[in-house]
């Protein structure tokens, strides 16, 4: 008799039996043979752990690796030793994973436990629809990437383009940190005239987030840097300057503590890196940095060498090809421009408009060129950049006003186009490097309720300005420097910019021009860029465009342009017919 | 056996397990234990598993529950060092957990899948033991956007019903509960890079 081969599966914690065969005949009936294999006791998988401590530290535990037993002895457990050390998984991500922003790995994160640190927290839109996150409104998709890309970076610059919510991303970046508790002490440093503005964002953003303003007598302020416990605070450039002794050392004397994060806003100020705002900056005990400016190469790449000196110190980008450049800052720096992300903004309509200076102002133009040259290359050896400039300055101004008469074309033009606009209920902002010339143009805008909002007016009044403007529909039109008026504010209700002269720089213009141009805009914002014909205007207007090119060519990684487009010695003698014998400055 | 101590804000933590892989090629499981704000607190993996010949002929139709529940997800609930009051899994392999732990083990359906869909890939052997009709989904209300499925021994008994329902209620506005076992999935790809 034969007993066909016959296994049992056991449901049990009971080792599985295996009964191979028996066999046996009708005359006698021997004891059947049985072959009984002994399992062991299950082994199980090793198991690598990794245990998130509440400083936000990963700590890695690893079962070790037992011996392998003999085969016949593995019948309980998976076998280990069947299956490759490495085993590439393919799996898919739910559908809602693609549409989920999350926390980025840094390419410095190497270690599994530290890759895992990062791959682990939970995707942004859980973190900020939090029931106790409350915020003003949902951030963009765009947004919950520059949150993500911050909240891992311990140097990150985040130069997306004006208006596109660089403060509200790092408030918000600002307050997970806080909240996770990877941070407890952040430093702010902003130009002065956007301080109240970061303390309203935060209060709208973080309003949970105590934030304190270092300001007034030196003792008060020695108390800010060295006794304070807010999370957060602001401090301005020129404070930095004066009050380096105060962060540089403890209240004892001693080491001061570091801050876990300091914010460089507009940090195109420190792009000197032999200037004393660097120096301020640099000294600033930190762990880690965040650089926030839409105009992270305003003259030329070394503007960019400066800002990563900073939030690298040691890391050298200098003398760098900008290609070279785009790929040793790529990892650092996040740059979205309007037209990439946001496809809903209206428009930004530009109108340039070539005025003919009127008669008086066209012979007051050529008589200053006339007696400028002559004076230039009377100079010879000894002409310098400052008496161009001087000449530069001259000229522009004659392109605003005729200082004989008072007459302005672009004067003329701009009457008529802020008519239409009052007339439509609208408002416009009028952008001048001079207050000369907005006290000038404020004349002839009376009837429009001219605003002004420069440098003369006291930093106590110019939140009132702005609310007067925004709130009174009589008051059409917003007289601004571009010092004063190009970063930082909220206009977006206004749908017209005038650019009565223009600025040295593209980026200033760019950032002067966004105050309109921004999330929130109600509709099509329409510029006009005022250019004289024939005049210097127009040939800075040709510089202004290849430094504009050189710019997108850092940022975009393009290739090309490799030579420095700022404006060269050469260039600026060269708006006039002078010849360079040597160079001066 | 049911667990007495209070659900509190602290202490309402969750676990995910997932398991990756085929038995061909190995399988590797992840145990995330998160937060009420999803946040990580525990991440535990598997190195890759093959069953050995041996064990294929053994186990026969019952070697995936085996392999998923008894094999890997106990060893890596095993190495646990915080609790949680109850264990999720996208995979009905891993139901055969619960034979091994009083915790609630917790399937997650897809939205607008039937729930005997998510079990079909198991024969009656696989749940060892535990038939199909022996759980329950839970119903549908603001618990959860994804269906869930769990032990009806376990949803009948009012103070671990209670005790989940309790739970969960921490986890609702802050966490889809699906999304836990994506971070399983990109971490596991990263453990074997």
């Amino acid at each position: 008799m034969t007993v066909p081969v016959t296994t049992f599966p056991t449901e049990s914690e009971t080792p599985p039996i295996v009964v191979h065969s028996i066999r046996g005949g009708l005359d006698h009936f021997p004891r059947p043979r049985i072959s009984s294999l002994i399992v062991r006791k299950h082994r199980r998988p090793r198991v690598r752990s990794f245990l998130f401590t509440d400083d936000s530290q990963v700590q890695r535990h690893d079962d070790p690796q037992e011996p392998l037993d003999a085969p016949e002895d593995n019948f309980g457990g998976a076998e280990e030793s069947f299956a490759p050390r490495k085993c590439p998984i393919e799996a898919d991500l739910s559908a809602e994973a693609a549409s989920r922003t999350r926390i980025r790995v840094p390419e410095d994160a190497i270690r599994l436990e530290d890759r895992l640190q990062y791959l682990l927290q939970p995707p942004i839109e859980n973190l900020i629809k939090n029931k106790q996150l409350e915020m003003p409104f949902a951030p963009f998709p765009y947004q919950k990437q520059g949150i993500a890309f911050l909240y891992s970076a311990h140097f990150a610059i985040l130069a997306d383009e004006m208006g596109l919510g660089k403060t509200m991303q790092s408030i918000m970046s600002i307050r997970l940190l806080l909240r996770r508790g990877e941070i407890s002490r952040v430093l702010l440093v902003c130009p002065k005239p956007l301080v109240s503005n970061w303390k309203r964002e935060f209060a709208l953003w973080a309003p949970e987030i105590p934030v304190e303003v270092i300001e007034g007598k030196e003792s008060r302020r020695r108390w800010y840097w060295q006794q304070s416990h807010a999370p957060v605070r602001i401090a301005n450039y020129e404070i930095l300057g004066r009050d380096r002794e105060f962060y540089e050392y403890a209240a004892d004397g001693g080491q001061p503590k570091k801050f876990d994060l300091v914010v460089l806003d507009e940090s195109q100020r420190i792009k000197n890196r032999h200037s004393a705002t660097f120096d301020a900056a640099a000294a600033i005990p930190r762990r880690r940095n965040w650089a926030l400016t839409g105009t992270p190469v305003e003259n030329s790449s070394e503007d960019l060498v400066s800002i990563f000196e900073f939030l690298a110190p040691g890391t050298s980008i200098s003398g760098l090809s900008p290609r070279a450049m785009s790929e040793a800052v790529g990892e650092h720096i996040l740059r979205r421009t309007k037209s990439q992300v946001l496809k809903d903004l209206p428009p930004k309509l530009y109108r340039d408009a070539s005025i003919d200076l009127l008669p008086e102002q066209a012979e007051s133009y050529r008589l200053a060129v006339e007696a400028g040259e002559i004076r230039l290359n009377s100079l010879g050896d000894s002409v310098t950049m400052h008496h161009a400039f001087e000449l530069i300055t001259r000229l522009k101004q004659i392109c605003n006003f005729d200082p004989a008469t008072g007459e302005s074309a672009k004067l003329e033009r701009l009457l008529a186009d802020i008519e239409e606009v009052a007339a439509s209920g609208q408002k416009a902002i009028v952008f001048s490097q001079w207050v000369e010339s907005l006290r000038r143009i404020r004349v002839a805008m009376e009837p429009f309720g001219p605003l002004e909002y420069h440098g003369q007016i006291p930093n106590g009044e110019r939140d009132a300005v702005l609310r007067q403007f925004r709130e009174d529909p009589d008051k059409h039109v917003i007289l601004m420097s571009y010092g004063a008026g190009s970063v930082g504010l909220n206009l977006q209700f206004a749908g017209y910019v005038f650019l009565f002269d223009r600025w040295w720089n593209p980026a200033i213009e760019d950032q002067a021009i966004n105050r309109a141009h921004r999330i929130g805009a109600a509709g099509p914002v329409t510029v006009s860029r005022f250019c004289t014909v024939g005049t210097i205007e127009e040939k800075i207007d040709r510089i202004l465009q290849t430094k504009r090119l050189l710019s997108e060519t850092i940022l975009s990684g393009a290739v090309g342009a490799e030579s420095k487009m700022g404006l060269s010695q050469e260039e600026i003698f060269g708006l006039f017919n002078l010849k360079i014998k040597k160079k001066k400055k | 056996m049911a667990e007495t101590s209070q659900l509190t804000e602290e202490n309402a933590r969750l676990g995910f397990i997932s398991v990756l892989g085929s038995v061909k090629t190995g399988l590797v499981g992840g145990l995330l234990i998160i937060d009420r704000l999803g946040h990580p607190k525990e991440f535990h993996c598997t190195v890759p598993v093959c069953p050995n010949p041996a064990q294929e002929i053994l186990y026969g139709a019952s070697l995936q529950a085996f392999l998923y529940g008894r094999q890997i997800a106990d060893a890596l609930l095993r190495k646990t060092s915080l609790d949680c009051f109850a264990i999720m899994t996208n995979s009905p392999y891993v139901l055969s957990l619960q034979t091994v732990t009083p915790k609630p083990v917790m399937m997650l359906f897809p939205s607008g899948s039937p729930i005997a869909e998510g079990f079909s890939a198991c024969d009656p052997e696989t749940l060892k033991g535990l038939r199909t009709d022996d759980w329950v989904e839970l119903p549908p209300d603001a618990l959860h956007t994804d269906r869930l499925a769990v032990l009806k021994t376990i949803w009948g008994d009012p103070d671990r019903r209670g005790r989940i329902k309790t739970g969960l209620e921490m986890y609702v506005g802050n966490v889809d509960l699906a999304e836990p076992f994506d971070r399983i999935t990109m971490a596991i790809q990263e453990s074997q890079k």
